[in-house]
């Protein structure tokens, strides 16, 4: 793991460990944490989830009680809001994370919404607010907690996750249960999950209210220094796509096929194309996408330049999702370092 | 179990400075992270044990069992520089995160790195005297400064 920050972790998976496959093991699946109390130990006998709020029927659920439900499994990508925020420039403070705040996990649980029909939600519910086991340093600092629209919440495609890629959850991931926001970035994937609470008003807490917020605008992007636009909190990703079998400066023989080979995500949707250009996006050509895992996994892709002449060689990448939506060729920024999605390229030198 | 050295092999060089792992108290985390949950015939421990007793209580229902874990979380050794003149962040900003936090972020003016303290004290409520900010963001601005 590439180490941003001890304590509370911040740890970032090796871009190498994206080019073995689209699952991403669980001993080097990203960490991050906001606040430095997180509990060091969980006793699954004494963990209680709490449903409450607008609810007819507040719940204290066990983890028995969780196990016994309906189980769902789903593959899905769990990226930071700041993936790849040390790219932005002007550089923005935040944590320094290259293209590795990032993971791809099968994740087996249970559906939010038959957790919340458990308790029944009242008529008139708007949100419904998600808090952990981990708590701030100083008392009165805001406790780290998310929302999401009732209607998202009962989706059933939200699920509240005990296992991950086939084994318990580890600790630093989230440990007993982690919630899963398929397609919507890793904020809302709340770890330590112990406290549903159903709200019968929108949710005005800080982390929803005043952190991660994302300018309202075009890929989420405004000039550096512009001020006077709306923000709204952040929410679906966005297509991406990345090389991982070649690295600026690689050396390739002049002649001879190049071989690319990367993952690629829709975002909040599945992967429709993958394409690779030679001529700065000029000409594209398609590359051949790997086994679907589903529309919230990574896909890996694989392309060829035939017969690369001598000197330099920049390839791009570019995914469309399948709503139709391609990854742009520009940069955004914002003072957030949020939603980074340009073309990714490479710069190899053929010889 | 295997004790993924991988992990630390062909990690992608960006043009970021990061970090990267090869203290003894990371590995334990490697080690932990690792380590299956002690197999129902035995009563091993986790390779990282916080003295809970070897016997770890599970919850088993519908096929799938989960067990009790216990975690250390690594501490830094990662220090400020500058000797006796760190002591100010040292001792205002360690509370609630590591140096590493600090050491990882892009250069700020002085006003920038005002900004930041002033967001960790009004917003986190880092428990900092306001009289310290000024000393604080000059020796920020200088190990991390840019005019």
């Amino acid at each position: 793991m590439v180490l941003q920050r001890t304590r509370p972790p911040l740890l970032e998976t090796p871009w190498a460990v994206f080019d073995r496959g689209v699952f991403t093991p669980n001993d080097q699946f990203f960490v991050r944490w906001h606040w430095a109390v997180v509990p060091q130990h969980v006793d699954v006998q004494a963990f209680r989830l709490a449903v409450r709020g607008s609810v007819n029927t507040p719940l204290s659920l066990n983890l028995a009680d969780i196990l016994a439900l309906p189980r769902v499994e789903m593959a899905a990508i769990n990226q930071c809001s700041g993936n790849s925020r040390g790219f932005f420039q002007p550089r923005v403070a935040g944590g320094q994370w290259a293209n590795g705040a990032m993971g791809n996990a099968k994740w087996t649980g249970v559906r939010l919404r038959d957790v919340l029909d458990r308790a029944g939600v009242k008529p008139g519910s708007v949100a419904v607010r998600f808090n952990g086991m981990d708590e701030p340093v100083v008392p009165d600092a805001p406790d780290f907690m998310k929302s999401l629209d009732i209607d998202h919440a009962r989706d059933g495609e939200v699920m509240l996750a005990y296992q991950m890629n086939g084994e318990q959850l580890p600790l630093l991931n989230g440990f007993p249960l982690r919630l899963i926001v398929p397609g919507w970035y890793s904020t809302y994937w709340v770890k330590m999950l112990n406290d549903i609470e159903v709200l019968d008003a929108p949710d005005d807490n800080y982390w929803m209210k005043v952190a991660y917020k994302i300018p309202d605008t075009p890929h989420a992007s405004v000039t550096p220094g512009e001020t006077g636009f709306k923000t709204v909190p952040i929410n679906r990703m966005v297509p991406r796509s990345w090389f991982t079998n070649l690295a600026d400066g690689a050396k390739v023989h002049a002649g001879s096929p190049v071989a690319a080979r990367g993952i690629a995500l829709g975002g909040d949707c599945g992967v429709k194309a993958v394409d690779m250009s030679a001529d700065n996006g000029a000409t594209w050509q398609p590359a051949t996408l790997s086994k679907d895992e589903g529309p919230y996994s990574f896909r890996q892709w694989t392309a060829f330049v035939p017969a690369p002449q001598p000197g330099g060689l920049e390839l791009l990448v570019r995914c469309t999702n399948t709503n139709g939506i391609a990854q742009p060729m520009d940069a955004n920024w914002n003072g957030g370092g949020f939603m980074r999605n340009v073309c990714e390229h490479v710069q190899l030198a053929v010889g | 179990m295997n004790i993924t050295a991988t992990a630390y092999a062909g990690v992608a060089v960006t043009t970021v400075t990061l970090f990267l792992i090869g203290t003894p108290a990371q590995r334990g985390r490697e080690l932990a992270l690792n380590a299956p949950p002690p197999p129902a015939s035995k009563t091993a421990a986790p390779a990282v044990a916080t003295g809970t007793p070897a016997a770890q209580p599970v919850v088993t229902a519908a096929g799938v069992t989960l067990r009790s874990v216990s975690f250390d979380f690594p501490t830094s050794d990662r220090a400020f520089p500058g000797g006796d003149s760190a002591a100010i962040v040292t001792n205002n900003c360690t509370a609630c995160h590591s140096p590493g936090m600090i050491l990882t972020q892009p250069s700020l003016t002085k006003a920038g790195w005002e900004e930041e303290v002033n967001k960790m004290r009004t917003t986190y409520k880092a428990p900092v005297d306001a009289a310290d900010v000024p000393a604080i963001a000059d020796y920020l601005a200088g190990i991390k400064g840019k005019s």
